[in-house]
C-alpha cells in the first residue's frame, strides 16, 4: 500500500553565513507516524525545523508539508502544523486563557472543538482551569510548556512538530506528553520529534533519523524490528564516535 | 483573618514580573499621584487664599472641592470593591478552603477601608492641611482630621458597595461586546477631553491672576456658598470638622451607617449570587472561552501587549493620557511668547505665525509620544517564532501591529487638538489643517519606523535617519513653506493646499516603494535558536 507523505524535504541547504549547518538533509515523513529526528546538540536538529515551520529562509531544497509548499503556499502550509519550541514561545503578559483564545482566533477553531480540545488536553496536562486565569509570566517553567503544547494543539493541526519537547517537563508531565503523542497519532496525524533524548525517542517514535555534520546518517525503521528500539542508542553513539561522514543519503535515508 | 488579608493584598498587588518594572510602575505611579496632589493643593489654596475674606465662603469652598475628593475616592473604591469582591481568580483559589462568605466579606471590608484610608491620606489631608494652615485652626482640627478617613469610609464604602455589582455588569457586558465598548470610550474620551478642557481654563486663569478677580465676584460668591452647603455628604463632614456640633455628628453617623448597612446587604446578596454562578460556570468553559475572528485576535494581541507591558507605560501608554495637558501647556506657553514683546511685531508681518507654531509643536508632540510605540518587532520579545509561524498574512499583520499605535496616538492627538480648540488656542482652520498633516506624518513614520526596525533586525545594524527626518524636518518644511506663502499674503486654505500636497509628494512616493520591501524584510527576517 502506497504512503501518504505529511512531510517531504528534499535537498535542504542552510547556511550561516560562511558555516553550512544543512548539507543536503532529505527525508519523508508519512502520515500516521511517529517519527523522531536525533542528533547531538548543536547540529542542525532545530535549524531543519526552523525551515520546516517557516521562520528561517534556506539556501536551497524544498519542503512540503501535506502537499504545501513552505515558501510558495506558507499559509496553507502554516495551517497544517503546530509547533512546540524547546523553551516556551508564548506571550506571558496574557493569560493561559487569553494566549489560547488567541491561538484559536487566529486559526479560526470553532468554539465547541475549541473548549473540548481545552477541556482533553488540560485535563491529560493536569493543568486546572483556574491556572488559566492567570498571566502565563507567572506560571512555572512545566507550566508555560504545558500552555504551550495545548495551544499547538487547539486548531487540530494534521502535523505536530516538537523541537525538545520535554525540557522543564516533570516526569508526569512527560509521561502525559507521550500518551498525547501516541493518541495524536492513531488518528492517522503525524508527530515530527526532534530530541537529543535518545532512550525517548527509541520508546515511543516509529521511525528514526539521525543527523550528523548537516546530512541524514541513517534512517531507521523501529517498528520493523523490536530489538532495534534497544540498539538504537548503540548505532547512535558509533555514529556520534566514529564521526564517519560527509556524503548524503541515498534517499531511503541510509548513507 | 490576617492570612485572608496578606491574600487579598497579593491579589491586589500581585507578585509577578521583574523587580526593576515593579520599582518602575511604583514609581510612576507616584509621580503621577505626587503631581495630582501638587495641582490639586496649588488650585485649591490659590481659590482659598482669594475668597477667605468672604464670609462662609471658605468652609464653603472646602466642602466643595472635599466633596470633588469624595466622589474620585468613592469612585476608586467601586473600583477597588469590584476587584476585591467579584474576583474569579480569588473564588477559584478561596473554593476549596472551608471559609464562610461573612469572614470573607468581613476581611475584604477590612483591606477596603485600609486601602481608602490610605487614598484619604494622599487626597484629602493635603486639603485639611491646606484649609487649617490658611484659616489658622487649633491643633484639635489636626488630630481630627485623623478621623476623618474612618467617617468618610462609611460613605464611600456604603455607596460603593451598592454600586459594585451594576458595576460589574456593566463592565462585563462592555468586555463581551466591543463595538459598544469602543461607542462608550469615544463618548468617554470626548466629554473627559471637554472636562479635561475647562479645568485646564480654570487653572490658567488661577496661574495668571489678572484674570482670577473676574471670576470670583459677589455673585459667584454667593452661588459658591449656597451649592457649598447643599453638597452631601461633605457639608456635613465639613461642618463636623471645623464646627464640631454632636447633633450634626450623630445625624451624619447615623445616615452614613444606614447607607453603609443597606450597601452591605446588597453587596452581601449579590457575592453569593456571584459565587454560585461561577460554581455553576465551573463545569463549563462555554461562556468564557470566545474565539475571535483572526483580525480581531490580532489587534486584540497588539492591545494586550501595549497596554499589558509595563515599559510601555513611560514611552507611550502613559504618555497618551498627558498628550492633551502637555499639548496645552507648550501651546499656551509659545502663544504668550510670541505675542509680548519684539515678537509681536514679527507676528503682524506673517499672521499665520502662532497658528503654525501650535501647529508644529501639536505634529512634533504627537509624532515624539508616538516613537514610543515605534518597536514593533522588539515589542514581541522572543515571540517572532510565534508571530512567524502563525497562518496569517505578513502584510496583514504588520499593517495590524504599526496600525494600532497610529490609531491611539490620532485619537489622543485628537483629544489635544480639541481641549486646544475648547479652551481658543487655536482656530478651527488650525485644526483641521493640523490634524490632517498630523495623520500624514504619524501614518510616514510608522510605516518608515518599521522599515527601519526590520532592516535593524535583518542586518544587526541601526540606522534611523530616515524616520528621523520624517518625524522632524518635514514638519520644518511645511512650516516653511506655509510661512513663506503667508508672508505674500496667500489665503490660508491655498496655503494649506500647497504645503500638504508638498508633503504628500515628499510621502507617498516613497511609502509605495518600500511597502513590497517591507514584506521582504519580514520574510527574511530569521529567529535564533
Amino acid at each position: 500500500m502506497e504512503k501518504n507523505i505529511a512531510i517531504e524535504v528534499q535537498h535542504l541547504k542552510k547556511s550561516y553565513g560562511k558555516k553550512e549547518v544543512l548539507k543536503d538533509i532529505t527525508l519523508e515523513v508519512y502520515q500516521g507516524e511517529l517519527f523522531g529526528f536525533v542528533g547531538v546538540n548543536g547540529i542542525g536538529k532545530s535549524t531543519t525545523i526552523d525551515c520546516m515551520i517557516g521562520v528561517k529562509k534556506f539556501d536551497d531544497g524544498e519542503i512540503s508539508l501535506n502537499g504545501f509548499d513552505i515558501v510558495h503556499d506558507p499559509i496553507s502550509a502554516k495551517k497544517q502544523f503546530g509547533y512546540v519550541a524547546s523553551e516556551p514561545d508564548c506571550y506571558e503578559v496574557m493569560t493561559g486563557y487569553n494566549y489560547l483564545s488567541f491561538i484559536a482566533g487566529v486559526y479560526k477553531v470553532d468554539k465547541q472543538y475549541f473548549l473540548d480540545k481545552c477541556k482533553y488536553l488540560l485535563d491529560k496536562l493536569q493543568l486546572k482551569e483556574s491556572d488559566l486565569h492567570l498571566p502565563i509570566m507567572s506560571y512555572s517553567h512545566g507550566m508555560k510548556q504545558k500552555i504551550c503544547i495545548i495551544a499547538s494543539l487547539i486548531h487540530n493541526p494534521k502535523i505536530w512538530i516538537l523541537d525538545e519537547p520535554t525540557v522543564g517537563l516533570d516526569i508526569l508531565s512527560v509521561e502525559a506528553l507521550n500518551e498525547i503523542m501516541k493518541d495524536y497519532v492513531k488518528e492517522g496525524n503525524t508527530i515530527f520529534l526532534t530530541s537529543h533524548n535518545i532512550d525517548l525517542v527509541a520508546d515511543i517514535c516509529d521511525r528514526v533519523a539521525i543527523i550528523n555534520k548537516g546530512y541524514v546518517v541513517k534512517t531507521k525503521d523501529l517498528r520493523e524490528n523490536p530489538k532495534s528500539r534497544k540498539t538504537l542508542k548503540k548505532e547512535f553513539l558509533t555514529i556520534y564516535q566514529d564521526d564517519p561522514i560527509e556524503k548524503p543519503n541515498d534517499g531511503e535515508g541510509n548513507k | 483573618m490576617f492570612n485572608l488579608i496578606k491574600k487579598d493584598f497579593r491579589l491586589f498587588f500581585p507578585d509577578y514580573g521583574h523587580i526593576s518594572k515593579k520599582i518602575s510602575t511604583a514609581l510612576f505611579i507616584s509621580i503621577i499621584v505626587a503631581l495630582f496632589i501638587g495641582i490639586e493643593v496649588y488650585v485649591f489654596t490659590t481659590i482659598l487664599n482669594k475668597i477667605k475674606i468672604y464670609q462662609n465662603a471658605a468652609t464653603a469652598f472646602f466642602s466643595i472641592f472635599l466633596f470633588v475628593i469624595v466622589l474620585l475616592v468613592t469612585l476608586a473604591a467601586v473600583l477597588n470593591a469590584s476587584k476585591l469582591f467579584f474576583n474569579e481568580q480569588d473564588f477559584h483559589q478561596m473554593m476549596i478552603y472551608p471559609i464562610s462568605n461573612v469572614k470573607k466579606i468581613a476581611t475584604k471590608l477590612v483591606f477596603l477601608f485600609f486601602f481608602q484610608y490610605f487614598l484619604n491620606v494622599c487626597f484629602a489631608f493635603p486639603l485639611f492641611i491646606s484649609y487649617g494652615m490658611i484659616l489658622n485652626v487649633d491643633a484639635s482640627f489636626y488630630v481630627l482630621m485623623l478621623c476623618y478617613p474612618i467617617l468618610s469610609f462609611l460613605f464611600e464604602a456604603g455607596v460603593a458597595m451598592i454600586l459594585v455589582y451594576p458595576y460589574k455588569l456593566i463592565s462585563t457586558f462592555l468586555k463581551n461586546h466591543l463595538i459598544v465598548q469602543f461607542i462608550t470610550m469615544i463618548i468617554l474620551i470626548a466629554g473627559g477631553v471637554y472636562l479635561y478642557g475647562n479645568f485646564l481654563t480654570l487653572f490658567m486663569s488661577l496661574v495668571s491672576n489678572n484674570e482670577m478677580d473676574q471670576l470670583f465676584t459677589i455673585t459667584s460668591i454667593e452661588r459658591l456658598i449656597k451649592l457649598g452647603y447643599q453638597l452631601f455628604p461633605s457639608n456635613y463632614l465639613v461642618m463636623i470638622f471645623t464646627n464640631f456640633n454632636v447633633g450634626i455628628f450623630f445625624t451624619y453617623v447615623a445616615i452614613m451607617l444606614a447607607v453603609f448597612l443597606f450597601g452591605l446587604g446588597f453587596l452581601s446578596l449579590f457575592y453569593t449570587h456571584f459565587n454560585q454562578s461561577i460554581q455553576r460556570k465551573q463545569h463549563s468553559l462555554q461562556k468564557k472561552m470566545q474565539v475571535y475572528p483572526p483580525i480581531f485576535t490580532l489587534i486584540k494581541k497588539e492591545f494586550i501587549l501595549l497596554f499589558k507591558d509595563s515599559s510601555y507605560i513611560f514611552t507611550f501608554t502613559g504618555l497618551l493620557l498627558v498628550e492633551p495637558f502637555l499639548s496645552y501647556l507648550i501651546c499656551h506657553a509659545m502663544s504668550t511668547v510670541f505675542t509680548h514683546g519684539i515678537f509681536a511685531y514679527y507676528i503682524m508681518v506673517l499672521p499665520n505665525f502662532i497658528p503654525l507654531v501650535n501647529i508644529v509643536f501639536l505634529v512634533l508632540i504627537s509624532i515624539i509620544i508616538n516613537k514610543g510605540a515605534n518597536q514593533y518587532i522588539t515589542m514581541e520579545k522572543n515571540n517572532v517564532r510565534l508571530l512567524k509561524t502563525l497562518p496569517v498574512k505578513a502584510t496583514t499583520q504588520l499593517l495590524i501591529k504599526v496600525s494600532i499605535p497610529f490609531l491611539l496616538s490620532l485619537i489622543f492627538s485628537l483629544g489635544a487638538f480639541i481641549t486646544l480648540y475648547v479652551t481658543n488656542i487655536i482656530d478651527s482652520n488650525s485644526f483641521i489643517i493640523g490634524f490632517v498633516v498630523n495623520i500624514l506624518l504619524l501614518f510616514a513614520v510608522d510605516i518608515i519606523s518599521l522599515y527601519e526596525e526590520l532592516k535593524q533586525k535583518n542586518n544587526g545594524s541601526k540606522n534611523t535617519l530616515l524616520s528621523t527626518i520624517y518625524s522632524y524636518l518635514l514638519i520644518l518644511i511645511f512650516f516653511i513653506i506655509s510661512l513663506v506663502l503667508s508672508y505674500f499674503n496667500f489665503d490660508i486654505w491655498i496655503v494649506f493646499f500647497i504645503s500638504v500636497g508638498i508633503l504628500v509628494l515628499l510621502t507617498l512616493p516613497f511609502l509605495i516603494c518600500i511597502r513590497s520591501r517591507v514584506k521582504r524584510l519580514f520574510d527574511a527576517l530569521e529567529v535564533s535558536n
